[in-house]
């Protein structure tokens, strides 16, 4: 495993660390990009960014974890630009960088929580992005069989002795809750549901979003832990949402783990994480040439 | 370039030097904490050492060995690593920016790396950000289901603070004590500390440096995590307070 730092963009205000394949490693046909979750430096919350780049590259798949502009060690993109737009912009510009040192030209990009979104986002905008990986989506949108397994979820909550104890006991206010309920500030950070009929607008540009990328055969592979139980319940969940984009099933993989919380805190999930991603890299991607020497990155950098 | 690899082509480091604005009235190491704290602490350490470039001085920030994108997995993290690390780092500095002597500042555990150091040739004025005094406290803080079991097992990396690390870290966190920081010879030394971190005593490190001032600031803790913004909040006073010793001269 060999790393090395790369500063680009069209200032050179970007960061990020390469790390290629050890020598005689059979390289594959694409790299990875590992994007940021929220304000995260590029090194990941618990070091997961550096973990899994580390681990793929030692499989054969170069990886580039960079800090969009902002955050991190990158510098901030200019005053007018639109966050969702400079971050396309400067994802593009790690990919003009690593295409134009030979590193790949074919890309798969890994996002968690805001961090998905922006990978989607990227997929939809570049069509050298053949694959992404979305850990915990801030959105997703509701089903039927989702609303039942939530109402049902609820019952199951309600008929705990604890819950019995803490109302005869009068240490839960039901009055109160009520009232209060609809004033409670929300976690920042909770994955928001959506109404396929009262979004309609969201839902169909997401609709449009999966079409264009299925049509462009991009792989997905989406993974969900108990942070996002809220708002996905069960496997099929998304494919009941966007049931009439033709040969979704055929591009995207879905993989619940609901033991792992949303930063993969205990090591048997991080183990869990890397083998899913590598196992699904795998599964479609082609390595190159076997024991063709990997090129070393000359100086990657200005778009 | 800004960001780099340093040290050893084997066990890199990595870097990000702060160029200063102007001829560089001096160079100032900055050494981070570990696990949580590091990564929440990570925006207002860049924030600090911005604003120490914009003074006039030569910056370096790094990653200890096990952490960030320096080399090593975690279960390479060792105290007494990174006090090389940060011996490296200053070498480093010294190298960059052509001044024979170097500050140094060190939040949280990096106050004992920072505090190692101090006394040593090339080393100037020290700054102790909340220094971590009761390594088993810190430890349940870092990790509140810390029991000390951990290190029951016989060998292997175990799980602590969100990652693996080796029986050896733990048993350097849990000697951390006031003695860790009797190291003697600094230059000068600001003792910062914060109002609601719960430690503001400042017995004990008057003997690192010829002359120390204690400051306890109340401000924003930058190496926990705020939920508004799932990340460490930059502590206005305290950057100034760094900021404003600092450049003293």
């Amino acid at each position: 495993m060999r790393e090395s730092v790369v500063e680009f963009g069209p200032t050179r205000g970007l960061v990020g660390v390469l790390t290629a394949p050890p020598p005689g490693t059979p390289a594959h046909d694409v790299a990875v990009l590992i994007v940021n979750s929220g304000i995260i430096h590029r090194a990941g919350i618990n070091r997961l960014h550096v973990r899994l780049a580390r681990m793929l590259a030692a499989s054969g798949y170069p990886c580039f974890r960079y800090d969009l502009p902002g955050i991190g060690d990158s510098e901030a993109a200019g005053a007018g630009d639109a966050i969702e737009q400079s971050n396309v912009t400067a994802t593009m510009a790690a990919m003009h960088a690593l295409r134009a040192s030979d590193v790949a030209e074919r890309f798969v990009i890994v996002g968690l929580c805001s961090g998905a979104n922006h990978g989607f986002h990227a997929a939809c905008t570049d069509p050298r992005i053949v694959g992404g990986v979305l850990i915990d989506p801030t959105v997703m949108f509701s089903t039927f069989r989702h609303r039942v397994n939530q109402f049902l979820r609820l019952i199951r909550r309600g008929v705990r002795p604890i819950v019995w104890w803490r109302l005869v006991t009068g240490r839960y206010r039901v009055v109160e809750e009520i009232r209060h309920g609809s004033t409670r500030v929300t976690d920042p950070g909770a994955p928001t549901l959506l109404d396929p009929s009262r979004d309609r607008v969201a839902w169909l540009a997401s609709r449009n979003a999966f079409q264009l990328l299925t049509d462009r055969n991009v792989r997905l592979l989406l993974i969900i832990t108990q942070h996002n139980r809220g708002v996905y319940s069960y496997q099929r969940q998304i494919f009941d949402v966007y049931r009439d984009v033709g040969k979704l099933e055929a591009t995207l993989r879905v993989i619940r783990r609901p033991a792992a919380d949303h930063t993969f805190s205990r090591e048997a999930d991080r183990r869990f994480l890397d083998q899913a991603i590598l196992g699904w890299l795998n599964s479609w991607t082609s390595a190159r040439l076997a024991h063709a020497a990997p090129r070393e990155a000359a100086t990657p950098g200005a778009a | 370039m800004s960001a780099f690899l340093f040290g050893s082509s084997a066990q890199p480091l990595f870097g990000y030097h702060h160029a200063p604005r102007g001829n560089g009235a001096g160079a100032v190491v900055i050494c981070s904490s570990w696990g949580s704290e590091y990564t929440y602490a990570h925006h207002a350490l860049r924030v600090l050492a911005k604003r120490l470039a914009e003074q006039g001085r030569h910056v370096l920030r790094f990653d200890y060995s096990g952490q960030g994108d320096s080399w090593g997995d975690t279960t390479d993290a060792d105290v007494d690593r990174w006090i090389t690390d940060t011996a490296t780092a200053m070498e480093e500095l010294r190298a960059i920016s052509g001044h024979a002597v170097v500050d140094v500042v060190g939040l949280r555990i990096g106050a004992l790396a920072a505090a190692a150091c101090a006394g040593t040739p090339g080393v100037g004025r020290v700054v102790l950000w909340d220094p971590v005094l009761d390594g088993r406290e810190w430890m349940r803080q870092l990790s509140p289901a810390f029991s000390g079991k951990e290190l029951d097992q016989r060998s292997g990396s175990r799980e602590f603070g969100n990652c693996m690390v080796s029986a050896t870290l733990l048993r350097q966190f849990l000697a951390i004590g006031p003695e860790r920081y009797s190291r003697s010879g600094a230059e000068s030394l600001l003792l910062l500390q914060s109002q609601s971190s719960g430690s503001t005593r400042a017995a004990g490190f008057e003997a690192i440096a010829a002359s120390m001032e204690h400051r306890v600031v109340d401000d924003a803790l930058p190496w926990l995590e705020d939920s508004s913004i799932w990340c460490g909040l930059v502590p206005a006073r305290s950057l100034a307070t760094i900021v404003d010793w600092l450049g003293r001269a």
